[in-house]
């Protein structure tokens, strides 16, 4: 288990990182949320070393994360990047040795990567005579090729399209059911409200908010109600309802939970035919939108 | 253990990327051939000239051969003399360039043109065979004229004997100069360059994820310098082998001066190049972008261009002060100590004192360079060496 306590980093006046503690478990994926700037990726290269924390502790199964440790993780940056002129099966098998396999260990994974890639008759290739949608698979075997057991992604599905969309997320859910403990950034939440378990919510440096979805949104204490008439330009008016988006003919809103649906259905009805009403528990972005406060 | 075995594998990769990169064996073809063609081109040109056609009318008298030989000798001609029977037939082969000059009793026939050395060859000849016919009309005896022709030379007594090797010295100090100089600003250029394009290709965070900052560092500077050695031994063996092949006349000792020169070259790299390349490491993990190349290659620079101006100094004058001090002083060293060493005279003593300061000022430029490349290599945009520097710190 990833453990991270209290994590501060500065630069200069800016606050990165302000005392934020959380955990990745084996075989879950966290999804780690927040506004641009909020010091996610700060979090994500500390893991690694590469930013040096001005407080705070990270262990992995309750030992400091060293060097060694770092070997056992896979990490995929936000740039992405790789050697644009070396051959792409030379190049995974280069990182699966850097991280610590032998040689025949390495070329053995980048060729099982490159096939489940489907990638196989590329492994010759140099790298930037891929298209970029096989660079993106090729980066992220890269962070995949030494069998890490914590896997880290920055903006993971960060331009993908809907089908690398797809794919990516099954091969999420595919680690994690092997016990990887995954991290993951991202922007998308209602994917991330398919895909994960947890979430973690950051903001200025801050964890504001921390568990499993699920539970979350149950205990929130509010639902989410959605309503639709039949008719133009509807400015629905309810009282105590927040009102969360809009559209032409729709309308969706935060309420408490011990609100009367009855009432706001007889209130719609009057101003127009109701064409659907459903509510059930806030959706991830309800959440979101509310531990960020704006 | 695993350091050795990161810094190993980027080594291996940095090296052979390289190595088979066609800009790099297309360089190293041209620097070859350029080299064996010049040295072919030189030793043509520099080669014996054709023998001079001179011409005679009639049987040349005795005097005359004996006197051209000396002219000939003088001036550093090979000639053959041919006789003609008539004025026509020597001027004929004059038209059809069997013969460059013909000689009619006294008088000197040309074709055309004059090849003033040639002209000077023979006029010599003939303006002393007109001497001695003089000196003999005035009753003189032969030994007579030879003693006034040619008077016994004063005795010659030198203090301090020249040294026979001097110029080959000198010659293979510059050269060794250049060829030092060239390797490790371009085997720098090269870590410069390779260290941007982790940083440009945003690579270095997927290694640095997986390697310390430290490794990366000495895996891509040996991995190049090895390289930069490898070329250093083909250049090398392609000279020895030009210089086995065409022998040069000029070059007497060359396996007792040349071989030296070239394992001091090689064994002087290996120091000026880690002194160097780490700073080349500095400066790129400040940039970002190939523009901005421009802005940080001054840094190894401060230390490169003195140290080659004075050591072409050093290889001309190797005796000077100025030498001697900047000889011996950290980043002058690795470049001025060869030069002077290999043109001149350097004490055993003085040469250990310049590789201790050098080792000594590398392992300090290590520390500082490592320490400006680990504050460097994850920043974007361009970064002022001091941030860098205090960055890593952090």
């Amino acid at each position: 288990m990833l453990t991270i306590r209290s994590l501060s980093k500065r630069y200069g006046d800016i606050v990165a990182l302000d005392d934020a503690s959380f955990d990745v478990r084996p075989g879950r994926i966290v999804g780690f949320l927040g506004p641009n700037g909020a010091g996610k990726t700060t979090a994500m290269r500390c893991i690694f070393g590469l930013v040096r924390p001005g407080a705070g502790e990270i262990s992995w199964n309750a030992q400091p994360v060293e060097h060694q440790h770092r070997l056992r993780f896979g990490y995929m940056p936000e740039e992405r990047g790789l050697y644009p002129k070396m051959r792409v099966g030379e190049q995974l098998a280069y990182f699966g040795f850097l991280s610590g396999l032998s040689r025949s260990q390495a070329q053995q994974a980048a060729d099982h990567w490159l096939s489940t890639l489907g990638l196989s008759d590329r492994a010759r290739s140099r790298l930037d005579e891929l298209s970029h949608g096989n660079q993106q698979r090729v980066q992220l075997a890269t962070a995949l090729v030494h069998k890490p057991e914590l896997l880290v992604l920055d903006e993971p599905l960060a331009g993908l399209d809907p089908l690398g969309i797809e794919a990516m997320s099954a091969l999420l859910v595919e680690q994690s059911q092997k016990g990887v403990a995954i991290l993951f950034s991202s922007h998308q939440l209602d994917l991330v409200e398919d895909i994960c378990e947890d979430v973690v919510i950051i903001d200025r440096g801050r964890v504001v908010l921390d568990g499993e979805v699920d539970r979350l949104r149950a205990e929130t204490g509010k639902i989410r109600l959605e309503v639709a008439i039949d008719g133009e330009g509807w400015t629905p008016r309810f009282d105590g309802l927040i009102e969360i988006g809009r559209g032409h003919r729709h309308a969706s809103f935060l309420a408490d939970r011990g609100v009367r649906i009855e009432e706001i259905l007889e209130k719609a009805t009057t101003e127009g035919n109701v064409t659907s009403l459903s509510y059930g528990p806030p959706h991830l972005s309800d959440l979101f939108r509310e531990a960020v406060g704006r | 253990m695993t350091a050795m075995r990161s810094i190993f594998a980027v080594a291996t990769r940095d090296f052979l990327q390289r190595a088979r990169s066609k800009a790099f064996l297309i360089t190293t073809a041209v620097v070859v051939l350029v080299l064996v063609g010049g040295g072919f081109l030189i030793a043509t040109f520099a080669g014996d000239q054709p023998a001079v056609g001179v011409g005679h009318v009639g049987t040349p008298p005795a005097a005359l051969s004996a006197l051209l030989d000396a002219s000939a000798e003088h001036f550093e001609l090979d000639y053959e003399l041919r006789e003609f029977e008539s004025r026509e037939a020597s001027e004929a082969a004059l038209v059809d360039g069997d013969i460059a000059v013909a000689i009619d009793g006294r008088t000197v026939v040309w074709q055309q043109e004059t090849s003033s050395l040639t002209n000077a060859m023979v006029t010599t000849a003939l303006q002393e065979l007109e001497r001695m016919d003089t000196i003999e009309s005035l009753g003189l005896s032969h030994s007579d004229v030879a003693q006034l022709l040619s008077p016994a030379p004063p005795a010659v007594e030198t203090l301090q004997e020249p040294d026979p090797e001097r110029g080959v010295r000198q010659g293979a100090a510059y050269a060794g100069t250049v060829v030092l100089f060239m390797s490790i600003v371009m085997f720098g250029q090269f870590v410069l360059l390779g260290v941007l394009e982790e940083k440009s290709n945003r690579v270095a965070e997927v290694v640095l994820s997986r390697v310390r900052p430290i490794e990366l560092l000495a895996g891509k500077v040996i991995g190049i310098g090895l390289l930069g050695m490898a070329q250093l031994v083909v250049l090398a063996a392609a000279a020895l082998t030009l210089v086995s092949i065409i022998d040069l006349a000029e070059l007497p000792n060359l396996s007792e001066v040349g071989i030296p020169v070239i394992l001091g070259v090689v064994g002087w790299y290996v120091l000026g190049y880690a002194f160097y390349s780490v700073l080349y490491a500095a400066a790129g993990s400040l940039v970002s972008r190939q523009e901005d190349v421009q802005g940080v290659g001054w840094i190894p620079m401060i230390g490169l261009v003195p140290s080659y101006l004075l050591a072409t100094l050093a290889s001309q004058t190797p005796d000077l002060p100025i030498i001697k001090i900047g000889s011996m002083l950290p980043a002058l060293a690795p470049l001025v100590m060869p030069a002077r060493y290999a043109a001149g005279d350097a004490a055993a003593w003085e040469v250990g004192v310049a590789i201790l300061v050098t080792v000594v000022s590398t392992y300090l430029v290590i520390l500082f360079a490592a320490r400006v490349y680990r504050g460097g290599i994850l920043r974007t945009g361009r970064a002022k060496l001091r941030d860098a520097y205090r960055g890593a710190a952090v």
